[in-house]
């Protein structure tokens, strides 16, 4: 038995995982426990990505999912929860709706996203259950950038949405030239610092990081 | 060349870090961005009548419509600079910002161009993603530069919506991508010259333009992604809201075309992608109409005018050949008129202090100067002859007679909305009584010479439109962007 061999279980379990942790972010209201969900999906994302890596022989693929453990798992969550100590802001999230109705929408637009894949199945060459992890995080991504009431909900949900797109682009392509893949997620990351030092200073002014300083009527 | 330009960028970027006087941190903006206007003229002018041009490694491609455009951006990222001198001396001057964050400005806006020419010369998908997104990124933090309420809220929005959109478009770009790399192109995937004519699969390609359009749609303002516009246009330094709104819109504009390019070549048929534009371009025009009627700040009222504008122009491009010659007019034109209508607003600002048409009057009184610039440009911003956008919305009209008779009573309707909104906001904001005391007569500056030379480049444009030559070259700078 050699390490390739175990490569197929490695991709069920850790599509199994993101698919689980998105669930998990869904319902959770306490900032340490919202951002170590996000980084243990990123986590199984590494873990994807770097089997697509060993799989395929590609160090590109292997150097990208260093990249992901580097900026996802200990960059960003860190910088999150540094911000949110430094400044304040209270451990306690808030939403539009109870934890359960969060999970259970969330829980239902996974199951769209299994339709969603199974139509696109049709037009692409890429695997169904990947596509169908790919939509659920990205759907759920952007429901909690509708649903939740805070400027961490919003970082979050676009960062969840992003560990969506980026592995429908590896079920689609199969990697991009490392140049690209860098300058995609030096993006990311820039946005994400830019969000962080955002939402600094809007907690250092409000003292809460409540959104709804967004809803200001200006028209 | 195009990595001279990159480099001049880069120089500029760089330079405000080493610059701790005022004086000397703005001779160095001039200079650089005179030196930036310099090199996209050499770079430019010779492509525009040029064959199309790629570059060796196949990473950067140029067209006469991608040099038009680097033309536009290298002109009023210039007159931006020489007007932002005069508003942030005031500005500095009142106390309202300090020297570091004008520092900051200057870098950002330097990062904010060199992501801009990227965009516009770049044949890879991927890299005028990370390049488009980069716009973004250089700007958030311009959009709140004054730091107050307002300015965190609209910098947020821009930031959050925009970064959202634009993933959307990236999961469009990976979808062509995916196409390319169906057909054998392999890392060949990445570029649009490679694509172009390989065969791709027509439905995934209907699939990513329904994405671009949304993703990159969003840095346009089409509606309804449109949400962040005239917050960040209305907050930023007026400069910034210049290039915001004259030459950011148009760059997104134009990352839309070359997909659609791709599109309509795999599709043999350019109707589906038509559709798609002129809809949400009609829906863009309309939308704004009513918010331009009910406007209380006279930022925001430019900035729903962009959108509506935007929207205008998607419709053009959505006409095919002959609707493509007027939006590149209407491009042109509205850069020029909007552009110059910021400038006019920041010195408005300076001196009323408030962006409220309700508490600012009798403009034409206490600013003479500025009043009648900003009284031009919107006369030419109204489409009145001779302005280019009188010829652009003309050819539009004419041609949507025939083909798309009803988007077009729609469109006439809001255009009579818009016209009325402005006058009914417009009238007691310039001519009625100063509610201010008097201050000093405005005396002739820099911004004024500057808004002159924008007002004098528009009305030159608008009637040069009536010579058949100026057509031509228009004509030979939509067949280079189609041939790509």
């Amino acid at each position: 038995m050699n390490v390739i061999s175990f490569i197929p279980y490695v991709y069920l379990i850790t599509l199994l995982g993101m698919l689980t942790l998105t669930l998990i972010i869904a319902g959770r209201m306490r900032l340490a426990s919202f951002v170590s969900a996000f980084r243990w999906q990123s986590i199984f994302l590494a873990l994807f990505v770097g089997a697509l890596g060993v799989q395929s022989a590609e160090l590109g693929l292997v150097a990208t999912a260093l990249l992901v453990l580097i900026v996802k798992v200990y960059l960003l969550p860190n910088l999150l929860n540094v911000m949110a100590r430094s400044s304040g802001a209270s451990q306690r999230l808030s939403a539009y709706f109870r934890p359960a109705t969060l999970t259970f929408s969330t829980l239902v637009l996974c199951v769209a996203a299994f339709g969603v894949a199974n139509l696109l199945s049709a037009v692409t060459t890429s695997d169904t259950l990947v596509t169908a992890v790919s939509f659920s995080m990205l759907f759920s991504g952007f429901f909690l950038l509708v649903s939740r009431k805070d400027l961490f909900g919003q970082c979050i949900g676009f960062l969840v949405m992003e560990n969506g797109i980026f592995t429908l682009s590896l079920s689609l392509i199969g990697g991009l030239p490392l140049l690209v893949d860098v300058g995609i997620l030096f993006d990311v990351v820039a946005g994400v610092i830019l969000m962080i030092m955002l939402a600094y200073r809007v907690q250092k002014e409000h003292a809460s990081l409540s959104t709804d300083f967004l809803h200001d009527i200006a028209d | 060349m195009i990595l001279l330009l990159f480099g001049v960028c880069l120089v500029s970027a760089l330079l405000p870090l080493v610059m701790h006087s005022e004086r000397a941190l703005f001779r160095s903006a001039i200079s650089m961005s005179t030196i930036l206007f310099a090199s996209t003229v050499v770079l430019a002018v010779p492509a525009l009548s040029a064959q199309p041009f790629v570059s060796p490694n196949g990473w950067l491609y140029i067209d006469s419509f991608a040099a038009l455009l680097i033309l536009i951006v290298g002109f009023i990222q210039w007159t931006a600079t020489l007007v932002s001198i005069q508003y942030f001396s005031r500005e500095l001057r009142d106390g309202h910002l300090p020297l570091i964050a004008v520092r900051v400005y200057y870098g950002l806006v330097s990062v904010f161009a060199l992501c801009m020419f990227v965009v516009l010369t770049s044949n890879n998908l991927g890299l005028m993603w990370v390049a488009l997104e980069g716009t973004t990124l250089a700007t958030t933090l311009l959009v709140g530069l004054n730091g107050d309420r307002g300015g965190l809220r609209a910098a947020w929005k821009y930031l959050i919506l925009c970064s959202v959109g634009i993933s959307l478009g990236l999961l469009g770009v990976f979808f062509v991508v995916s196409a390319g790399v169906a057909t054998g192109l392999a890392e060949l995937a990445l570029s649009f010259t490679s694509l172009h004519g390989a065969g791709l699969s027509p439905e995934l390609l209907r699939l990513a333009f329904i994405f671009i359009l949304i993703g990159y749609g969003t840095k346009v303002g089409l509606v309804p992604m449109h949400a962040w516009l005239p917050d960040a246009h209305s907050h930023a330094p007026s400069p910034m809201s210049a290039l915001l709104s004259g030459v950011l819109l148009n760059v997104a504009l134009f990352a839309i075309l070359r997909y659609k390019m791709l599109v309509d070549g795999a599709l043999g048929s350019s109707d589906w992608s038509n559709t798609l534009m002129i809809t949400l371009g009609t829906l863009s025009f309309v939308v704004p109409a009513g918010f331009i009627l009910v406007q209380k700040n006279y930022k925001r009222l430019l900035a729903y005018s962009s959108i509506e504008h935007m929207g205008f122009a998607t419709v053009a491009f959505g006409l095919g050949t002959p609707g493509m010659v007027y939006g590149v007019i209407h491009l042109i034109g509205h850069s020029l008129t909007k552009s110059m209508l910021f400038f006019g607003a920041g010195n408005i600002l300076l001196h009323f202090k408030d962006t409220s048409l309700e508490k600012v009057r009798g403009v034409m009184t206490a600013l003479p100067y500025s009043g009648s610039f900003f009284l031009a440009g919107i006369v030419l911003l109204l489409a009145v002859p001779p302005s280019p956008l009188f010829m652009s919305e003309f050819g539009v009209i004419a041609e949507m007679f025939r083909t798309y008779p009803w988007y077009l009573g729609v469109i006439l309707l809001a255009a009579v909305i818009i016209g009325a909104g402005f006058i009914r906001t417009l009238i007691p904001f310039l001519f009625s009584e100063p509610n201010t005391p008097r201050a000093d007569t405005e005396r002739w500056g820099l911004s004024h010479s500057v808004m002159a030379l924008h007002l004098a480049l528009v009305v030159l444009f608008g009637a040069s439109l009536w010579y058949p030559g100026t057509m031509q070259f228009i004509q030979h700078i939509v067949s280079s962007s189609m041939s790509l």
